[in-house]
C-alpha cells in the first residue's frame, strides 16, 4: 500500500513539473479561409524587440499590436509598430501661479489660478485629448482639493484639462497658508510625466478699520439732563484674516478738565461689566464708562455686555486696552471674508451737581488687529 | 452815517449767520464719514535665523476723505488671553523675552497720506546674532494723527488705529518637543436632564467617564491647547463621529488658531452630520485628533443622540408593555408556566 502511495506521489510530481515546463502557447488567429498559427515571435515577457528608442510589444493598453493575417481571399500584414516609451519631457516646464506671470500673493479666498508651459514629447507628442492633469494642493499637509466634495483631502485628486491655464472656483482658501498647483502631462503612448509644481501662492491677510466719528461730544452736563449724557461710535471692520479680528480700546486718561479735576470711572470692568440704568444725581450711579453690543465677545463671558444689559465698564488707561468687539469664527473660502462688520460702542457719563465746572476731555484709542 | 449803517447791517448778517450754524458744524463732527485705514498684510509669519536681515513691505491705504498723517509705532506683545488678542509689553521694563520690538525699524515712521492713496512702508528686520531659538512677536500700529479741536465741550477724541502683527519662529535646528503640547480643559456639550445623567451613570458603571447626551446634532467640543514650548504652533484638528457599528458618520477637519509659545488657546469644534430622512439617534463615539509640529494628540468621547421623539416613543412602548403585562398577567403567567414546565 505504501509503495503504491509513493509511486502515486512520484507520478503526480512528474506531472506537475511537466505541466510547469510546457512552453507558452499563443492564441491562433483565424478567418473563414485562413489560419495564423502561434503568432508569438519570441517567448518571455511582453516586449519582443527593443532598441534605445522603441519597443515591439504584444499589446499596448490591452490592444493587440502584433501584425496578423487577414484576408478576403488572402492578405498578410506585417511589420513593427513603434511606440514611445518615454514620459513627456518636463525639462522646460514651468507652472505659474495666477493668470499671467507668477504671483506669490493674492486677495481671493476662493479662486486659484495657474498657467503653465514647456511640457513636450518629441517621440509621440502630447496626447490631443486632455493632455494635462492638474491638482490643487496646500503646503502644510500636502492635501489635495476635491471639487466634488468641496473639501481638502489626503488622497491624490487630479483633474484633466486640455488648456494650459486654469481658474478654479470655489476653492476654500485661508490666509497664512501656501497653495500650489501641480501639473503633469500625458503623451500619445499614455505615458505620464512627473508633476511640476508652482512655487505657491498665499492669500494676503488685510484689515480695514473705521469708526463712525473721530469725536464724541457730551455737550454740557446740567440739571436738564440730570448731569448725564451718552454717545455712540460704530466700529466697522473688513478682513480676510483666518482667525478674524479683535478691537481693543483704551483711554489715554480719565475725563479731565483744564484744572486737572477728573470724572471717576464707572465701577464695572471689561471682564465684569455692570448695569447702569440710572444717573448720578438721582441714583448715585456716577462715572464714565462704555458698553458694546457685541454679544459674542472674547475675554470672558461672551454676552457679558448685553445679557440683562447694557452693562458698562471703565476704560483702562494703557494700550492696547480691553476687547470691545471681535470676530473669532474662522474665515476662509467657505465663509467668505468679513465685510463691513459693525458693532456699536456706547459711552455714558454721569456726574453730580458738585462736580467742578469745566470741559472734561480725554482721548480714546481703538486698536484693530487680526487674530493670530 | 450811511457807512455806520452799512457796517451794522453787515455785522447783523454775520451774527445771524453764526447763530444759525448747525451744532454739527460747530463741533466739527465727522459722523458717518468712512474714516478708515487699510493695512496689508495684516499678519506676517516668518521663519528666521539668528543674524538674518530681512525687508518686508506693508501697504497702508488712507480711506479718509482728506490727507492724514499716519504714525507707525513698533510694539512687542504677548498673548492677551486664551481667546487670543494681544497685550503690549514694555521692553524697557525687561519683559522682553518674546519681544521682537528691537528687531524692527519701519520707514517712514510718520508720513502724510493723501485721501484715497496708499503708502508702502519698508519694514527692516534685523535678527540679532546669538538670539536664542524660540518665538518672537511684534506689532506695528498705524495711528492717524487726529487734529485737536473736535471736542468742543466735554467729550473724547477718538482715534482708530490698525495693527499688523509679526510672528517669528527662530529655530536653528531645534525641534519642538511634542510632549510639551497638551489638550486641556476639554469638554463636550451635553444635556443636564435626569435622563442624560442616568445614561452617564450607567456608562460610568462600564468605565466610560466621558459621556455626553444630546438631543440632536451638531456635536460641540471645546478644548484648550496648551503649548509649553518656546515656539508658536499652528495646529490642525480632525474630529470623527462613528456610529455603534464603527462606521464613520461625520468628519470635520479644521485649522486651529495659532498658539503662541508658552500659552494656551481656546478652541471650539462642531461636527455637523449630513442630513438624512431618519433623524440620528443612538450611541456614537467621537474621536478628536490634534496634530501640531510633530505632536499627535487625541481624545475620545461617547455621545448618545437621543431626540425627543425617540424618548417619547421609548416611554410609550414601555408604558404599553406594562399595560399589556397588567391586563394579561394571568395568561402571561400561564404561558411561562407551560414554557418552563413543558405542560
Amino acid at each position: 500500500m505504501k509503495v503504491i502511495n509513493t509511486q502515486l506521489i512520484f507520478i503526480l510530481l512528474v506531472l506537475v513539473l511537466v505541466v510547469r515546463a510546457l512552453p507558452a502557447v499563443a492564441t491562433d488567429y483565424s478567418g473563414s479561409n485562413f489560419f495564423v498559427r502561434d503568432p508569438i515571435i519570441s517567448e518571455g515577457g511582453t516586449h519582443y524587440a527593443t532598441s534605445a528608442s522603441y519597443q515591439l510589444r504584444a499589446t499596448i493598453g490591452g490592444v493587440e499590436s502584433i501584425g496578423e493575417s487577414t484576408s478576403t481571399t488572402y492578405k498578410v500584414k506585417s511589420g513593427f509598430q513603434y511606440y514611445d516609451d518615454t514620459a513627456p519631457d518636463i525639462t522646460s516646464a514651468v507652472v505659474n501661479d495666477g493668470s499671467g506671470a507668477d504671483i506669490d500673493e493674492q486677495t481671493s479666498l476662493n479662486t486659484i489660478q495657474a498657467n503653465w508651459s514647456g511640457f513636450s514629447d518629441p517621440e509621440s507628442g502630447l496626447r490631443t485629448t486632455d493632455p494635462y492633469e492638474y491638482a490643487i494642493r496646500r503646503k502644510s499637509d500636502g492635501y489635495f482639493w476635491s471639487s466634488t466634495t468641496s473639501a481638502w483631502q489626503a488622497g491624490a485628486i487630479w483633474y484633466a484639462t486640455s488648456t494650459t491655464a486654469i481658474s478654479v472656483t470655489p476653492v476654500y482658501l485661508r490666509t497664512s497658508e501656501t497653495y500650489y498647483v501641480s501639473v503633469r502631462a500625458y503623451n500619445n503612448a499614455g505615458m505620464v510625466s512627473s508633476a511640476v509644481d508652482s512655487d505657491g501662492v498665499k492669500v494676503t491677510p488685510s484689515l480695514s478699520f473705521s469708526l463712525s466719528s473721530t469725536a464724541v461730544n457730551f455737550g454740557t452736563l446740567e440739571t436738564v439732563n440730570n448731569f448725564t449724557a451718552t454717545g455712540y461710535t460704530t466700529t466697522t471692520v473688513s478682513t480676510n484674516a483666518y482667525n478674524g479680528y479683535i478691537i481693543t480700546a483704551w483711554a489715554t486718561s480719565p475725563l479731565t478738565n483744564s484744572g486737572g479735576a477728573t470724572i471717576a470711572d464707572w465701577g464695572g470692568t471689561n471682564a465684569s461689566p455692570t448695569a447702569w440704568p440710572g444717573n448720578c444725581p438721582v441714583d448715585n450711579q456716577c462715572g464714565f464708562g462704555y458698553s458694546t453690543n457685541d454679544n459674542n465677545l472674547s475675554g470672558g463671558t461672551a454676552d457679558r455686555f448685553t445679557n440683562s444689559g447694557p452693562n458698562y465698564a471703565a476704560f483702562v488707561t494703557n494700550g492696547p486696552g480691553d476687547p470691545v468687539a471681535d470676530h473669532t469664527a474662522k474665515v476662509d473660502g467657505s465663509t467668505g471674508a468679513i465685510n463691513n462688520e459693525q458693532f456699536v460702542i456706547t459711552y455714558k457719563v454721569s456726574v453730580n451737581a458738585v462736580q467742578a465746572a469745566g470741559d472734561y476731555k480725554t482721548t480714546i484709542v481703538y486698536v484693530a488687529t487680526p487674530q493670530y | 452815517m450811511w457807512q455806520l449803517r452799512s457796517i451794522s447791517i453787515v455785522l447783523s448778517f454775520i451774527l445771524v449767520g453764526l447763530i444759525s450754524l448747525p451744532a454739527s458744524s460747530q463741533s466739527r463732527s465727522l459722523d458717518n464719514i468712512n474714516n478708515s485705514l487699510t493695512v496689508e498684510p495684516a499678519l506676517v509669519e516668518l521663519e528666521v535665523s539668528s543674524g538674518d536681515l530681512l525687508l518686508k513691505k506693508i501697504k497702508v491705504k488712507n480711506n479718509y476723505n482728506r490727507q492724514i498723517k499716519v504714525e507707525a509705532q513698533v510694539k512687542g506683545f504677548v498673548s492677551a488671553s486664551k481667546f487670543g488678542g494681544i497685550n503690549f509689553i514694555d521692553s524697557s521694563k525687561g519683559r522682553n523675552k518674546n519681544s521682537a520690538q528691537q528687531w524692527i525699524d519701519i520707514y517712514p515712521s510718520s508720513i502724510d497720506i493723501p485721501a484715497g492713496s496708499s503708502v508702502e512702508y519698508t519694514v527692516e528686520i534685523k535678527v540679532p546674532d546669538g538670539t536664542p531659538a524660540g518665538s518672537y512677536y511684534a506689532a506695528i500700529i498705524f495711528m492717524p494723527k487726529i487734529e485737536a479741536g473736535f471736542v468742543t465741550n466735554s467729550g473724547a477724541k477718538i482715534i482708530p488705529a490698525v495693527g499688523a502683527l509679526f510672528l517669528f519662529n527662530l529655530s536653528p535646528g531645534e525641534k519642538i518637543d511634542p510632549s510639551k503640547i497638551l489638550i486641556v480643559n476639554d469638554k463636550i456639550d451635553s444635556n443636564n436632564s435626569i435622563f442624560a445623567k442616568t445614561i452617564q451613570a450607567i456608562e460610568k458603571m462600564f468605565g466610560n467617564n466621558s459621556v455626553a447626551v444630546i438631543s440632536q446634532p451638531p456635536v460641540k467640543i471645546e478644548f484648550e491647547l496648551l503649548n509649553q514650548t518656546n515656539f508658536y504652533i499652528r495646529p490642525k484638528a480632525e474630529a470623527i463621529l462613528r456610529n455603534a457599528l464603527g462606521r464613520v458618520t461625520a468628519q470635520s477637519q479644521v485649522d486651529l488658531s495659532t498658539v503662541l509659545a508658552n500659552s494656551q488657546r481656546f478652541n471650539k469644534l462642531m461636527i455637523n452630520l449630513p442630513a438624512k430622512k431618519i433623524p440620528y439617534f443612538g450611541r456614537y463615539t467621537v474621536y478628536l485628533g490634534v496634530a501640531a509640529d510633530g505632536a499627535k494628540l487625541s481624545k475620545g468621547w461617547i455621545v448618545w443622540i437621543l431626540p425627543v421623539w425617540f424618548l417619547l416613543s421609548t416611554i410609550a412602548i414601555f408604558c404599553l408593555i406594562i399595560l399589556f403585562v397588567v391586563k394579561y398577567k394571568k395568561r402571561i403567567a400561564r404561558f411561562f408556566s407551560i414554557l418552563l414546565r413543558g405542560k
